[in-house]
């Protein structure tokens, strides 16, 4: 069994806590990271302190409205630096405004997902995303 | 005249004298006669006594009949005169009756020569009078023009409406002073005024929208237009225009020739505005969050833990989250609110109402069945509106409709429209429990609500967002309703929102 990392960029423990819990149901996600702001992000990818360790995650699912760097500036820094530009990255935020689809997608952003209301809904779609892109989705390696 | 009559006067003297003067001859000439007469007698032989007669008596005999021949020559002498003067005083008598009559005559006609005049200067007195009351009337249409011109004047500096107007057939534009002064110029300082002078200030994105507004009020012969449209200030920064133009004169085959309008800044009113609306927007996306969390891990709880929690825990979910949705349920009525009344509605357009009715149709399709309502729409306008919240405002009456009904009552809705000169008037009408009088007004109001939430659930927002839309559009919105026989909801929508 293949060994998939996801970098999780939210800074509502909430959230946190309800993605966790949603991707280890599916059981296909061996390790999560967590970044709580933009520019943990981006020290994670760049292994900056106290990142040092860390290891460049398969799948990035990315929220929008974030402190310090927004999602939107995260995605760019991502899609224009060539060592990170081919990790899919997954927004996934409670914003549902054209302005930030549109944004998202101009910046090259994988797929786009609004998080449901209802927490049923809100699992089904989290395990759907995994069972996409960790069982259907060939990811570059 | 007065001498004619003298000379009248003294010859009837005069003939009366020669009358008399006759008069007396002939008594003289008889009394002579008989005296003669009476002498002769006297003197005549009487039976047979032969008498000489007295040569003295026959010398006084002699006497008085040579008298009384001199008398009757006078005499003829004077009825000669006397015929003479009745000859004159006949003329003077003619002549009398004739300058009489002439005078007569003449008065006639001198009377009848005034009349006319008279009768002219009456009819001139009238045209005169006619004439200063029109002038005094005209002076006083114009005085109250002059008045209702300042009066227009102070409203227009009150409320610092620019104006301009725009001979349709020549072309020519001319702006007041304010005009200039809203985007921070002078009147001179913008020469030459023209038709393209707007086109040097407005916002290209937004004059498009105007000039299509401009030609379709002049090809539609709607007589009324408004826009907003953003001018670029001296300074650089942009300014929102409200600009609403009427037509003030048209020909007599009704093609428009003259255009009146104002501009006035509403760049505060318009930021406010987005202000409130960004609020309301952002504030209800913010308290959206942290509801999320609440409802999501009571369910989670409720879900994962449930066997490990008695009866009266489970109760405490529940309250919780219900709470949470019917929060969550109401934020989204107020982002609904917010957008009516901003920027974010949309553009206007025309659209079938007949279209509309049939997409929300097929929306609430689950809705009626499910109460096996009946839903009869008459013919529907095109109108020209912002589409999403002109929707919203269907939904939500169809909605009460539906909602408000007694307990296993078959709804019955009913849609109309008809045409109301400057506005569209549309009704909902249908069977339901009805709206008491005292209370047809508060129910526009946000949050109220007339019953408790486990009779008929509701945010108290519907109404209010509705009559918030219409407004929006120029309308009115009010409620006709007998209780127990149901409401009639109606509004209306200006053609030229």
């Amino acid at each position: 069994m293949k060994s998939i990392h996801v970098l999780l960029v939210e800074d509502n423990e909430g959230d946190i806590l309800l993605t966790r819990e949603a991707l280890e149901e599916g059981k296909l996600v061996n390790q999560i990271s967590i970044a709580r702001d933009g520019k943990e992000a981006i020290d994670f990818l760049e292994k900056k302190a106290p990142f040092q360790a860390s290891m460049l995650p398969d799948l990035i699912l990315l929220d929008v409205n974030l402190p310090k760097k927004n999602g939107h500036e995260v995605l760019h820094f991502i899609k224009t630096t060539d060592a990170y530009k081919h990790i899919p990255v997954i927004m996934l935020t409670t914003s549902s405004s054209f302005k930030d689809i549109n944004n998202s997608y101009l910046n090259h952003a994988n797929c786009y997902i609004t998080k449901p209301v209802e927490v049923e809904e809100f699992f089904r779609v989290v395990l759907q995303l995994e069972n996409f892109w960790v069982n259907i989705v060939k990811l570059p390696s | 005249m007065a001498a004619g009559l003298f000379f009248f006067l003294r010859n009837y003297y005069r003939h009366q004298q020669v009358n008399m003067e006759i008069g007396l001859i002939r008594a003289k000439n008889k009394e002579l006669r008989s005296e003669n007469l009476a002498h002769l007698l006297m003197l005549s032989p009487k039976g047979d006594t032969a008498k000489q007669i007295p040569i003295a008596a026959l010398r006084i005999i002699q006497n008085r009949a040579s008298n009384q021949l001199e008398n009757d020559q006078r005499l003829s002498n004077l009825e000669k005169i006397n015929q003479t003067y009745i000859l004159i005083n006949r003329l003077g008598v003619a002549m009398l009756v004739c300058s009489v009559l002439f005078l007569i005559g003449f008065n006639i006609l001198q009377f009848k020569r005034r009349y006319k005049l008279s009768k002219l200067q009456e009819r001139d007195r009238q045209t005169m009078h006619l004439l200063r009351e029109t002038i005094r009337e005209k002076s006083l249409v114009q005085e109250d023009l002059i008045r209702e011109k300042d009066r227009l004047n102070f409203v227009l500096e009150g409320t610092n409406a620019a104006t301009w107007e725009w001979n349709i057939q020549t072309g020519q534009l001319s702006y007041n002073e304010t005009w200039a002064t809203l985007i921070g110029y002078t009147l001179e300082e913008i020469q030459p005024i023209d038709q393209s002078t707007l086109a040097r200030f407005a916002h290209p994105e937004d004059l498009e929208e105007t000039n299509k507004k401009v030609s379709e009020c002049l090809r539609d012969h709607t007589q009324f237009y408004e826009a907003t449209y953003r001018m670029r200030h001296k300074d650089g920064h942009w300014v929102w225009i409200l600009d609403r133009g009427k037509v003030v004169k048209s020909s007599e085959e009704g093609e428009p020739l003259l255009m009146f309008g104002t501009h006035v800044d509403i760049t505060h009113l318009k930021e406010t505005n987005e202000e409130l609306t960004r609020f309301a927007s952002v504030a209800s996306h913010e308290m959206r969050e942290p509801l999320r969390m609440i409802s999501s891990f009571m369910r989670l709880l409720d879900k994962n833990y449930s066997e490990q929690l008695d009866k009266k825990a489970r109760q405490y979910i529940h309250y919780a989250m219900d709470g949470a949705e019917r929060m969550s349920a109401m934020i989204q009525e107020l982002l609904a609110f917010a957008h009516a009344g901003g920027v974010k509605g949309g553009e206007t357009e025309w659209i079938d109402c007949n279209n509309l009715l049939q997409d929300i149709k097929v929306l609430m399709h689950g809705q009626l069945e499910e109460q096996e309502a009946k839903l009869n729409i008459g013919l529907l306008p095109t109108i020209q509106a912002r589409r999403t919240p002109l929707k919203l405002v269907f939904q939500n009456l169809i909605g009460n409709a539906l909602k408000y009904q007694a307990p296993g009552s078959r709804p019955s809705i009913e849609i109309n429209a008809s045409d109301a000169h400057t506005h569209w008037q549309f009704s909902v009408k249908d069977n339901g429990i009805g709206i008491a009088p005292e209370n047809r007004e508060v129910v526009f109001q946000l949050f109220k609500r007339l019953h408790t939430k486990h009779e008929y659930s509701g945010s108290g927002m519907g109404l209010a967002t509705c009559k918030r839309i219409i407004e929006q559009h120029g309308g009115k919105i009010w409620i006709d309703s007998n209780e127990g026989n149901g409401t009639i909801l109606t509004f209306t929508i200006r053609k030229t929102a």
